[in-house]
């Protein structure tokens, strides 16, 4: 099929927008900008190659996620050499009861110190734990559009994204106290 | 609503994610409950130095919109290439890197594939070219034991010219104990990559590729050491418009090269 410049034009405007959030969902799943990049690229491309079949209407958004997703899984996860972890041994996805939630006061101490205990610990995560997190938490799609995504199914992400939140939190509360006392006179 | 009823919805509720009719009890039971309204409260500071400490600033790299749209608007490579009847072949590494630093002064802007991403499909490669192809001779590889092939490396030109109307660069690594064992041409994307593959006594092989699929990369070699299954270096290559690309058994391999090649 002879691609027209009108197709090409209209899939690089609908890229446009979300280009930034696709880069820094990229570089979140691959931890390098290089990476990242290639990543982007090589999903442009597939997402290009496929336009013919997005349903003009429908959410583009998501439609480009699930291509990256895809892309992310096919081209590069399977190559890397170090494994991930693959399931919750080494991080506890139940909350602790016994940790009493953070009161803002206690976050607005420590602030952005945190930053570095919740990058170690949502490195930690089980990958597709991750990815629904970063989805939701920081790319703010819709709990449709990442079970449309990552095609999982929305209960998987409801309680994908409540696991991971209440581990996070647990493990960031008792860092907060940490880091507190330890600035303490 | 009970209070644990509440910290469940607590989630969907800041995610804007439950009926109008959940919304309202859920604000009401915050309204009503102080230790819910802490939790709700830090909740939402937590949520907000995640987002600053997470999600801050990763905009897409400056002019990668326009390398996108390079790489769509990107057209096949001419089918004709007038062709370099100047065969390259490195003597020594010194002379390696002589080539490398003449090649480096020129301008090398191809918009096209990043670096890494053929790096992991020739990294693949690698694999399947390393042993050379003893005994299986055939259109696309050729084979330069004695008992294959009575030219020796003598055939690799005539080789690479059945398949290509271009000379390829070969880049012998003697000086680092290697020779030819084998060739072959093998298609990326449409396009050919001749390949030459160099063992030496202790069975390690490297492989070169001139390849010439578009790749987007400055004048300056790339050391892509964690590319796929091997270290990958690329560099522009003498021929315009294509890279070589030299993939290697293993990390220290690939280090011992550019020691070698004085390629840092």
């Amino acid at each position: 099929m002879k691609v027209g410049m009108d197709t090409r034009e209209e899939f690089q405007g609908l890229v446009r927008p979300h280009l930034d959030a696709l880069f820094r969902t990229a570089f979140r799943m691959t931890g390098e900008r290089a990476a990242a990049e290639d990543l982007v690229q090589e999903a442009f491309l597939r997402g290009f190659r496929a336009f013919s079949t997005f349903e003009r209407g429908s959410n583009f958004k998501a439609w480009m996620y699930r291509i990256l997703t895809n892309t992310y899984i096919s081209e590069y996860r399977r190559r890397r050499q170090a494994p991930r972890p693959t399931d919750f041994a080494e991080f506890d996805l139940e909350a602790d009861p016994a940790v009493e939630p953070l009161k803002a006061e206690e976050v607005e101490r420590v602030g952005d110190r945190l930053g570095d205990a919740a990058r170690r610990a949502l490195a930690r995560l089980p990958e597709e734990h991750r990815l629904v997190f970063l989805l939701s938490s920081l790319e703010d799609l819709t709990y449709r559009e990442i079970a449309e995504a990552l095609q999982i199914p929305i209960g998987t992400v409801m309680s994908r994204l409540f696991r991971t939140r209440s581990a996070l939190r647990t493990e960031l509360a008792a860092h907060a106290r940490a880091l507190h006392e330890g600035s303490a006179p | 609503m009970r209070c644990h009823e509440a910290r469940h919805r607590l989630d969907p509720f800041m995610d804007g994610e439950i009926s109008v009719e959940e919304n309202l009890r859920v604000l009401e039971h915050l309204n009503l409950c102080r230790a819910c309204a802490g939790a709700f409260e830090g909740e939402k500071a937590l949520r907000a130095v995640l987002r600053r400490t997470l999600g801050a600033s990763d905009a897409a790299p400056a002019g990668l919109e326009e390398r996108l749209a390079a790489a769509l608007a990107s057209p096949a490579p001419a089918t004709t290439r007038t062709p370099l009847r100047t065969r390259f072949r490195w003597g020594s590494l010194a002379a390696a890197a002589a080539l490398a630093l003449a090649v480096l002064t020129l301008v090398f802007s191809h918009p096209g594939r990043m670096p890494r991403a053929v790096a992991s499909d020739l990294s693949e490669r690698h694999d399947a070219t390393r042993l050379g192809f003893c005994g299986q001779s055939a259109r696309d590889c050729v084979c330069f034991c004695s008992d294959c092939n009575e030219d020796g490396e003598a055939a690799l030109a005539p080789f690479f010219r059945r398949h290509v109307d271009y000379d390829v660069c070969t880049h012998p690594i003697e000086g680092m104990g290697y020779r030819f064992v084998g060739a072959s041409v093998w298609d990326h994307e449409g396009r050919a990559v001749c390949w030459t593959i160099q063992r030496d006594d202790r069975g390690r092989t490297i492989t070169h590729g001139l390849v010439a699929t578009p790749i987007a990369m400055g004048t300056r070699p790339v050391f892509l050491p964690d590319a796929a299954s091997h270290p990958v270096i690329m560099t522009p290559s003498c021929q315009p418009g294509m890279t070589c690309v030299f993939v290697f058994d293993d990390a220290a391999e690939a280090e011992r090269f550019r020691k070698a090649a004085k390629m840092y």
